[in-house]
């Protein structure tokens, strides 16, 4: 399948292709979260015909306190593990109303944001019966910032191995407390659902492929899944902000 | 597995014609016919008894061309809510529904969907809670959401039930009111049978029932806005006390909406609230709610033709709960005894959650009867004719004695 879109292959063509702000001032989000700057990304390259769908998580807590919301963007909450279903309750209904003569036709994105503890903890089942419904346009953006970062920095199942986080201290007697390993969400996504569309992974540092990645998955349409790595710095065990290294 | 020749033939009349046809059909049948007249835009399937009938139903309904709605099957029930909570939220008409563990396992889906104030209508087919497993009929799976701004309904006929699935939309998308219906309906006993029902022509659903809308609460790229937003302290007490005035004004709504109904479709339900049944100066009324009016009706039939001076009283609407009704049915008679097909342990004197309400609303009364409960009917065990009479005749003996001496009966429990 060949798609014409315009990527970015410099910062330049980044700079010049996406200079409206849809995630804009308002968050409560730390200088340099990198979740935050998943989702200005991502917000960029979905445009101004976008239905975001945020799940219970720090980027819901953070960032659409009322009144401030940063989103400029038509905007809902889901339940924590509510990703999956709210994308593709909205897509459906798009694509109702739209064959039905009830709305223009017209292609809006439906973009659904989860943290890991929603995606690959508790709407992992969610999820996984969104991507094999074919007849809707979705993206699910998981944004993994390797804890429940909204509730104190417990661990979860995309939490490193050996993390210390609330609920995986180290102590005397038990060294480790975090003794399970990363789930591979992203080759699970791909290997489980023989028709998922799209599914990449991506990090905020490298903003010309996390743009260019959901300029991808928002075109081909579908089922579409990104997996996004952005470490809560503000969670690691002993992590002092003061302290330069 | 896909629609008859005869079922063929009256759906094309009730969908091209002006007449209501008469067909034969399950509790079930009825609401999926009442979703194929008040052309739905969504709905979410998930297998669970004895409320899953209406879903075959509407399948087929919609393999065959005589329905247009995305039909979603979910993971679970959980999915099942949220699904419909965001296709409602981006302005489609949609239906859902569950029994029993299957919509506890939603609530978390079934509250976001009240306190976002989307008017979806669900159909519960009402079952016991697990464990230990049952299939039968208990109403304690509806009443978990009784607190948290859905209107809840009881019906005990296919006719019923087709007409309050569009009253239902009604009532739910008019802007006063904007919340949530669950419509129940006992499980086996109503979603199973086989009924003779009406089928009114979609040309006079039209007439009744305009298109929803959601007005500027619509989410959609021309209409910026941020839906349940992080407001903690700040304005929960004021969301609240809106879907407390939203409930209030249902009452007024529901009201209006019964009386066009009469007007278009020519069905009167009279009061809409409850059913009063023979209660004019009688000495004991029974009070319950869906199926259990069949063995009580006739109990109060025979006990009347032998002079004995008793009643019944048929709760539909739950919530908003029918306060002023249950004061003018009930205050004045000597003993009102509740049926409850559900349990609320601990409650006051440990009764039922129905006859706690009542009592609560009889408080304010010039005149207050005596009141007994019967708990009874659970996992689907059958309320009878004889035991309708055994009830009766308790109640009878306390009117006749003007003392309760037993006021929570746990109805044929073995010991």
């Amino acid at each position: 399948m060949t798609i014409s879109i315009k990527l970015a292959r410099t910062v330049k063509d980044l700079l010049q292709m996406a200079q409206t702000e849809y995630f804009d001032a308002g968050h409560r989000t730390c200088q340099g979260c990198e979740s935050a700057m998943v989702l200005r990304w991502v917000a960029k390259a979905a445009g101004p015909n976008t239905i975001v769908i945020g799940a219970t998580g720090c980027m819901y807590v953070a960032n659409t306190t009322y009144y401030t919301t940063a989103w400029a963007l038509p905007w809902i909450h889901t339940q924590l593990s509510g990703t999956g279903s709210a994308v593709v309750g909205t897509a459906a209904a798009l694509k109702a109303l739209m064959e039905k003569g009830k709305l223009p036709n017209e292609k809006i994105n439906v973009i659904g944001i989860c943290g890991d503890l929603g995606c690959a903890d508790a709407g992992l089942s969610e999820v996984s019966n969104a991507l094999t419904h074919t007849k809707y346009n979705f993206l699910i953006l998981m944004y993994d910032n390797e804890s429940s970062a909204n509730t104190d920095i417990q661990e979860t199942t995309m939490t490193p191995y050996g993390a210390l986080t609330t609920f995986s201290p180290s102590g005397k007697q038990v060294r480790i407390m975090k003794y399970r390993w990363k789930k591979n969400m992203a080759a699970m996504m791909a290997v489980g659902h023989p028709e998922v569309r799209y599914v990449a992974t991506a990090i905020a540092s490298d903003p010309i492929d996390l743009y260019n990645k959901v300029k991808k998955a928002l075109e081909i349409g579908g089922p579409t899944f990104i997996h996004t790595l952005d470490p809560c710095p503000k969670g690691w065990g002993g992590y002092d902000p003061q302290v330069q290294p | 597995m896909s629609v008859t020749a005869l079922e063929s033939k009256r759906l094309e009349a009730v969908l091209k014609g002006d007449e209501e046809v008469e067909v034969v059909g399950t509790g079930t049948d009825a609401v999926a016919y009442a979703l194929m007249l008040a052309d739905i835009d969504v709905t979410s399937a998930y297998p669970i008894r004895p409320y899953g009938g209406v879903m075959q139903t509407v399948a087929r309904l919609i393999a065959d061309g005589y329905m247009k709605a995305e039909y979603i099957v979910a993971a679970h029930e959980h999915d099942q809510f949220e699904i419909v909570k965001h296709a409602s939220a981006v302005g489609a008409r949609t239906f859902v529904g569950s029994s029993g563990v299957g919509w506890l396992l939603a609530i978390e889906a079934i509250v976001a969907i009240s306190t976002d104030r989307y008017p979806v209508v669900a159909l519960i087919g009402n079952r016991a809670l697990d464990d230990p497993g049952a299939y039968g009929v208990e109403h304690n799976d509806a009443l978990m959401v009784r607190d948290v701004g859905w209107l809840l309904v009881w019906v005990d006929t296919a006719q019923e039930a087709l007409d309050t699935t569009l009253i239902a939309y009604r009532v739910a998308e008019d802007p006063r009111v904007m919340l949530p219906v669950g419509i129940s309906m006992d499980g086996a006993f109503l979603t199973h049978s086989e009924h003779v029902f009406k089928i009114p022509p979609k040309s006079k659903v039209q007439k009744f029932l305009p298109p929803y809308d959601l007005g500027n609460r619509k989410l959609h790229p021309s209409n910026v806005i941020s839906v349940a937003p992080q407001v903690n302290e700040d304005w929960v007490t004021e969301i609240r006390k809106q879907m407390d005035e939203a409930m209030k004004n249902a009452r007024k709504v529901i009201e209006e909406v019964y009386r066009d109904f009469a007007k278009i479709f020519g069905r009167d339900y009279g009061n809409p609230f409850v059913e009063p049944y023979m209660v004019e100066d009688a000495d004991v009324v029974m009070v319950g709610m869906g199926t259990v009016s069949k063995p009580i009706k006739e109990a109060v039939r025979r006990l009347r033709a032998k002079g004995e001076k008793v009643g019944f009283l048929r709760i539909r609407w739950f919530r908003p709960f029918p306060t002023d009704d249950i004061i003018r049915y009930l205050s004045d008679v000597k003993v009102v005894a509740v049926v409850d097909r559900d349990y609320s342990f601990g409650s006051p004197f440990d009764g039922g959650a129905v006859f706690t309400e009542i009592r609560s609303a009889l408080y304010e009364a010039e005149h207050r009867p005596l009141m007994m409960n019967f708990i009874g009917g659970l996992g689907g065990r059958e309320i009878t004719y004889n035991d309708a009479i055994n009830m009766f005749n308790m109640a009878l003996d306390a009117a006749r004695k003007g003392k309760v001496e037993q006021r929570v009966i746990w109805y044929g429990v073995r010991e």
